[in-house]
C-alpha cells in the first residue's frame, strides 16, 4: 500500500495501484484528536500504524490502521514542544523527529513502552550559518540499515548523516551538482540497504550508498513533457521507486531499466497518478507532502 | 435584436496549489495559495460589473477549486461555458448547469483540425475557460467517421447526434515551463438568437517568456500561426462573413502601428502581410484604437512582468478586419482587477489586468480613432462648440476629440438622465479624469482642465437598449475674467494666445480696482488636502509679440479684490507665492497694446516644490519580486511606507502575504489616490527572520524633476501631463524588489 499525505484533505491516502479506477481510503485522526493541519512526513510503523509529522498542530499522530485509533506523540516537557514538524523515522523503538521550525532532531520513544528516552540534537543555523551541529530547515529524516540518521536540510541545501542521537559521526555527504542548487528534500529507504533523496529542484532522485557514495538513479530533467516537476518524497516499492511530485500533484512509478541514462542503467517512468478520480472514484489528492510505502491492508 | 456585445480577457493567475510549489525556485511548501478566494472575488466582479459582459475568457485557471468557483459563481450569468479544455477533451456546460466531456477527435473531425498533431498528456491542463451568455451554436455529427465514433465512445466520451461548436486544439510547440500545461486555442460558436449569425470566438493563452523579452519568440511564432490556421479551419475559410474574434493573454510585447519596430515580435506576426492574424484579423488596440503618436497613446499595458520593459501590453483583442462591428471602446477594467473591501489577507487579483472591449453597430465618430474633432469658433464669437440630437441605438457612443489642452466645460444639453459623458487623455483610455473639484457653470457644463492633448469625450449611453437621443456641448475657457479663467495645471506649460486681428480680449472689469483691460485671467489653486508646510509656486510667463505686463490677484472677500502684485515692462516675468490649504490667487497677463492691438502669445508655467505619488485606482501602485532572496522558502515580507519623514502606512506581512519570485501584490489599497511630498518617500521592503536579523531594504522615490535619468528608477511610461510611470529598484539582501508608481506634478484632485 502507497501512502500519500495531502495537505488539501488533511490526511493520508492509501492508494493499491497507480490508476485512477481502484477505489482508495482515506486515514484521518479521529475527531477527538483534531484534523491535521499542514501535515508533512508520514512513517508506517512495525504495527502498521502510521506516524504523521502533524506540522501546524506541533505534534506527531500516530493512527493504528486496524482500527483508526489515534495517538497523540509529543516529546517530554524537558525537551519542549515541537514546532512544525515536518520528517519522520521510526525503526523499532526509535523514534526520529525532523523538528523544522525548531531547527533541530528529536529522538524518542517509538511506542509508549519504548525504552528510547526523550532527546534532541543540533542547532539553530544563524544567517546562513554551517557548522557541525546546525540546521537551518531540516525536512526529512531516515533510518538507514546501519542504523545512522540521514538527515535532508534543504535550508543549508545539505544532507548530512549521523551515528547516533549525540550526533557523533557528523557526515556532510557530497552530492551531484545539478542544473540548479542541489537541495535535498525526502529521505527514505532505498534498495539494497542504500537511502534515496530527492532533489526537488533539479527533478531528480538521488541514492545514498552506505560507504556515502551519492549516484544519480532518476534524472528527469531533459524528459519533454517534463516528468517530475518537484519530486520531494521517494520510496522503494519491490524494485521499483515511487516518487511523490508536489509540484505536478502526481504519483509516479519508476522501474528499474538497463538501458537508462544512457544505458548505464536506472530507472525509467512506468505509472504516473493524477489525483483525480475516475468515473469509478479512484484516489484524490492535490497538495502532496509526503510517501511512504506499507504492507497491502 | 441588439448588437451590442461586451467581451472580457482576463489572465487569472489562479495556480494550482502543486503549481505554486514547481513556480517557486527554492519550492516553498506550503506555497502561497490564495486561488479559491481570488476566483471567488474575480467571479463575482464580472458577474456583477455594471459593464454587463457578454463573453468572458479566463487564462491561468489551473486550480481545480478555482475553476469550481467559477464554473458555480458564473453560471447564473453565463450558463454556457467550456469549463476545461486539456490533451484529449474539452468539458462544457450548456445552459444546464453539468459538466459534459467532448472528445477532441470528433471536434477536430467535426469542426477543424489545422494540423496533425503529435502531443499528448500534460500534466496541466491548458488553464482556459470560455463563458457565453448566449447559447453555443450546435452541428449535427451524422457525418462523423464511425471508427472515430467508436473510439469516442471507447474513451469514456460517446458522441450525441448533436454537439455545441466547441473545439480546442493543442500547441505541439512549447518551450520551458510551458511545456507542462497542455497550452493552446479554444474555439466556441455562440449565437445571439435564431435572428442572428454566430460570434465565432477564439481564445489562447501562448507561450509566455521567463527572462527576457521575445525569448521564446520562436515557439510563440508558431503557436500563431496555428491559431491562424485553426480560425481558418473552424470558420470555413477567408474571407470571414461572420464575426470573428481572437483573444487572450498571447505573451507578445504589443506594440502600436504608428511606431512598431521592424523586425520586432508584434509587427512581424500581427502586421506582416501573410498571417492570418494581419491579413484578416485586426489587433484592436494597437492596429486600430491607440497606433501611437500621431495617432492616440495609450500604450495599454496589461501585465507587469520581471524583466524589461517591466510593464507591456499582453493581453489581446482581435477582430476580424472586415468586421460589421465597430469596436467602441478597448479598455482596461481597473475596477474589476482590484480587492473588494473585507479581504484584508489577498492583497492581489492576478499580475494582469482585465482587457474589455465594448461593441456597437457602427455609427459615425463611435470608435476613439474616428472620434469627431470639435471646432470652436474664433473670437470674438463665444467659444462654444454644440451636437445636437444625435442618437445612440442599442449600445452605440459618440466620441469627441480634442488637440488643444487647456481648461473646458463639458455638458449634455438634451439627454443627461439617459446618456453620461466621460473624458479621457490620449495616454491613458482606461481611467477617466475627473471633473475639477466639482466645479460646475449653469450655463456651460461641469469644468475639466486637461493638462495633455489630445483628449477625448465619450458620450454613452446608460442602457444598452433602445434608442437615446443627446446633445453634447463643449466651451474652452478663454480667461475673460476670473469666472473663465485658465487653469495653470502645476509643471505643465499653458500656451495662450490672444485675439487676433486688433481684436481686444475684453475690458475693464469693473470689481478689480485696477485696470485689467485686455487681460487673461489665469488661475492657481493651493492644495485640497493638508501639507506639512506651505506649497511654494513659481510662475513664469514669457510673450511673444506685442508688449504686456503681468499682475497677480485674490479675492479675499465675495467680490473683493487685491492686487498682491503687479510688474510691467520686461520681456518676460516670474512671480512667486506660497499657498496654503484652498487658497484660490489668479494670474492676469494684460495686453499693453492700446485698442487695437497687436498679436500676443503667451506661454505660462507654475512650478513647485511638491510632487504627487498616485496611490489607489489612478495610480496603480504594485510590489514586484523580481529576484526573491536565497534562502528557505518564501520571502516573509512585511513594508513601511514613510513620506517626507512621516510613517504613511506599515503594512504587515499577514496584509500583503509571502512573496515568491515573480510575486506581485497590489499596493493601491494602501496608498491614497493622492500622496503628495517635499522630499522623497520611503519604501523600506522588510524580510522577516525568524532565526536571523531581519534583511531591510529601502529606497526613497525621489521628486518628479530628479526622476528622469535615475538609474534606480526605470521609467515605462512619460506623459506630457508630468506623470512618469517606472520600477523603483530595491535591493533587499541579495534579493531585489521592485515598487512600480507613478508620480506627477499635479492632479485634478490635488
Amino acid at each position: 500500500m502507497i501512502y500519500l499525505v495531502d495537505q488539501r484533505r488533511r490526511g493520508v491516502v492509501a492508494v493499491e495501484t497507480l490508476d485512477a479506477l481502484t477505489p482508495s481510503s482515506i486515514w484521518q485522526p479521529w475527531a477527538a484528536t483534531g484534523v491535521l493541519d499542514r501535515p508533512y512526513g508520514v512513517q508506517v510503523g512495525t504495527d502498521e500504524a502510521l506516524y504523521i509529522a502533524d506540522g501546524g498542530n506541533g505534534r506527531v499522530v500516530a493512527i493504528d490502521t486496524s482500527d483508526g485509533a489515534t495517538t497523540v506523540i509529543q516529546p517530554s516537557a524537558a525537551i519542549g514542544k515541537l514546532k512544525g514538524p515536518r520528517g519522520i523515522a521510526i525503526d523499532g523503538d526509535l523514534l526520529v523527529i525532523a523538528d523544522t521550525d525548531n531547527q533541530r532532531i528529536v529522538f524518542g520513544p517509538a511506542t509508549p513502552t519504548s525504552p528510547t528516552p526523550w532527546s534532541t540534537f543540533g542547532t539553530a543555523s544563524v544567517s546562513g550559518s554551517r557548522a557541525v551541529g546546525e540546521f537551518r530547515a531540516p525536512v526529512s529524516v531516515h533510518i538507514d540499515s546501519s542504523q545512522r540518521i540521514v538527515i535532508a536540510d534543504p535550508g543549508l541545501g545539505r544532507l548530512v548523516r549521523i551515528d547516533d542521537s549525540t550526533g557523533a559521526g557528523w557526515t556532510e555527504i557530497a552530492l551531484p551538482a545539478g542544473t540548479s542548487a542541489v537541495t535535498p528534500y525526502g529521505v527514505a529507504a532505498g534498495p539494497d540497504d542504500t537511502t534515496l533523496v530527492t532533489d526537488p529542484d533539479n527533478g531528480r532522485v538521488l541514492i545514498l550508498a552506505s560507504d556515502g557514495t551519492v549516484t544519480v538513479a532518476i534524472d528527469s530533467r531533459n524528459a519533454r513533457p517534463r516528468q517530475l516537476v518537484t519530486p520531494i518524497a521517494a520510496c522503494i516499492d519491490g524494485d521499483d521507486i515511487v516518487v511523490a511530485d508536489a509540484g505536478a500533484a502526481q504519483l509516479t512509478r519508476w522501474t528499474p531499466d538497463p538501458d537508462a541514462n544512457g544505458g548505464a542503467g536506472g530507472w525509467t517512468l512506468s505509472e504516473h497518478l493524477i489525483g483525480v478520480p475516475g468515473p469509478l472514484g479512484g484516489p484524490q489528492f492535490s497538495q502532496v507532502t509526503g510517501l511512504a510505502i506499507g504492507a497491502s491492508a | 435584436m441588439s448588437s451590442s456585445l461586451r467581451i472580457l480577457t482576463f489572465n487569472t493567475q489562479l495556480r494550482s496549489w502543486a503549481m505554486q510549489v514547481g513556480a517557486s525556485s527554492g519550492y516553498t511548501i506550503p506555497p502561497i495559495d490564495t486561488a479559491e478566494e481570488r476566483a471567488a472575488m474575480i467571479a463575482d466582479a464580472i458577474v456583477n460589473s455594471p459593464f454587463d459582459y457578454d463573453i468572458v475568457g479566463l487564462c491561468e485557471v489551473f486550480d481545480e477549486d478555482a475553476r469550481a468557483i467559477l464554473r458555480k459563481r458564473m453560471r447564473s450569468k453565463f450558463p454556457y461555458m467550456i469549463a476545461k479544455c486539456d490533451y484529449d477533451h474539452l468539458r462544457h456546460e450548456s445552459g444546464g448547469g453539468s459538466t459534459t466531456n467532448l472528445a477532441l477527435l470528433a471536434t477536430w473531425n467535426l469542426i477543424g483540425q489545422p494540423t496533425a498533431i503529435t502531443s499528448g498528456y500534460r500534466l496541466e491542463d491548458s488553464g482556459l475557460m470560455l463563458f457565453s451568455r448566449f447559447p453555443f451554436a450546435t452541428i449535427g455529427t451524422g457525418g462523423l467517421d464511425p471508427g472515430i465514433a467508436q473510439l469516442c465512445a471507447f474513451a469514456g466520451m460517446p458522441v450525441p447526434a448533436v454537439i455545441p461548436a466547441l473545439n480546442f486544439f493543442p500547441y505541439d510547440d512549447t518551450d520551458g515551463n510551458d511545456g507542462d500545461a497542455c497550452k493552446g486555442v479554444a474555439y466556441m460558436r455562440v449565437q445571439r438568437d435564431q435572428f442572428s449569425p454566430p460570434y465565432h470566438v477564439f481564445f489562447s493563452h501562448t507561450q509566455a517568456d521567463t527572462d527576457k523579452l521575445e525569448e521564446h519568440r520562436d515557439a510563440r511564432g508558431k503557436q500563431l500561426r496555428v491559431v491562424g490556421k485553426f480560425i481558418e479551419e473552424c470558420v470555413g475559410g477567408w474571407p470571414f462573413t461572420e464575426e470573428v474574434f481572437f483573444m487572450g493573454d498571447l505573451n507578445v510585447s504589443g506594440e502600436q502601428a504608428s511606431n512598431a519596430v521592424a523586425d520586432r515580435e508584434w509587427k512581424d506576426s500581427f502586421e506582416t502581410l501573410g498571417n492570418t492574424l494581419s491579413d484578416f484579423m485586426v489587433d484592436l488596440w494597437g492596429r486600430r484604437q491607440c497606433v501611437g503618436a500621431p495617432g492616440l497613446r495609450d500604450p495599454g499595458y496589461s501585465a507587469t512582468v520581471r524583466y524589461p520593459p517591466q510593464e507591456q501590453r499582453l493581453d489581446y483583442i482581435f477582430a476580424s478586419a472586415n468586421s460589421g462591428l465597430a469596436a467602441q471602446h478597448l479598455s482596461i477594467d481597473y475596477a474589476l482587477a482590484e480587492v473588494p473591501p473585507g479581504h484584508d489577507d489577498v492583497s492581489y487579483l492576478s499580475d494582469h489586468r482585465p482587457l474589455r472591449l465594448d461593441l456597437a453597430r457602427p455609427r459615425p465618430n463611435s470608435t476613439p480613432d474616428t472620434a469627431m474633432e470639435p471646432t470652436f469658433p474664433s473670437p470674438p464669437s463665444f467659444p462654444v462648440f454644440t451636437d445636437d440630437a444625435q442618437w445612440l441605438i442599442e449600445g452605440q457612443v459618440k466620441w469627441y476629440i480634442f488637440r488643444t489642452a487647456g481648461t473646458y466645460d463639458f455638458r449634455l444639453d438634451d439627454g443627461e438622465d439617459r446618456c453620461g459623458f466621460e473624458v479621457y487623455l490620449d495616454t491613458d483610455l482606461s481611467r477617466p479624469r475627473q471633473q475639477y473639484r466639482m466645479e460646475e457653470n449653469p450655463d456651460t457644463g461641469k469644468k475639466f482642465v486637461l493638462a495633455s492633448a489630445p483628449f477625448l469625450v465619450k458620450v454613452f449611453p446608460f442602457s444598452r437598449d433602445g434608442e437615446q437621443r443627446f446633445s453634447f456641448r463643449a466651451y474652452r475657457h478663454q480667461g475673460q475674467g476670473p469666472w473663465d479663467s485658465i487653469q495653470l495645471p502645476y509643471g505643465v506649460p499653458v500656451h495662450e494666445e490672444f485675439p487676433h486681428l486688433g481684436q481686444r480680449l475684453n475690458d475693464d472689469w469693473m470689481p478689480t480696482p485696477w485696470d485689467d483691460a485686455d487681460s487673461k485671467w489665469f488661475r492657481i489653486d493651493g492644495p485640497k488636502i493638508s501639507l506639512t508646510r506651505k506649497l511654494e509656486v513659481g510662475i513664469d510667463v514669457k510673450g511673444d509679440g506685442t508688449k504686456f505686463g503681468v499682475a497677480l490677484a485674490r479675492e479675499s472677500s465675495p467680490g473683493v479684490w487685491d492686487l498682491l502684485d503687479r510688474r510691467d515692462g520686461e520681456p518676460a516675468y516670474h512671480l512667486d507665492i506660497a499657498l496654503e490649504r484652498d487658497e484660490v490667487v489668479h494670474v492676469l497677463v494684460q495686453r499693453q497694446d492700446g485698442l487695437t492691438p497687436g498679436d500676443l502669445a503667451v506661454d505660462l508655467v507654475a512650478t513647485t516644490n511638491v510632487s504627487i505619488l498616485l496611490g489607489g485606482q489612478r495610480g496603480a501602485p504594485r510590489l514586484m519580486c523580481q529576484d526573491e532572496t536565497s534562502g528557505w522558502g518564501a520571502d516573509d515580507i512585511a513594508m513601511k511606507i514613510t513620506v517626507d519623514g512621516a510613517e504613511l502606512r506599515s503594512i504587515s506581512n499577514d496584509e500583503i502575504g509571502d512573496f515568491d519570485q515573480d510575486d506581485i501584490r497590489d499596493l493601491n489599497q494602501w496608498i491614497p489616490d493622492l500622496v503628495p511630498y517635499f522630499d522623497g518617500i520611503e519604501f523600506k521592503v522588510i524580510e522577516l527572520d525568524d532565526t536571523s536579523p531581519d534583511d531591510i531594504g529601502q529606497q526613497t522615490l525621489r521628486p518628479r524633476q530628479q526622476l528622469d535619468g535615475w538609474d534606480k528608477f526605470a521609467v515605462t511610461k512619460s506623459d506630457d501631463d508630468r506623470t512618469i510611470r517606472g520600477a523603483l529598484t530595491i535591493d533587499v539582501d541579495d534579493g531585489t524588489y521592485v515598487a512600480q508608481v507613478s508620480v506627477t506634478t499635479w492632479d485634478e484632485q490635488f
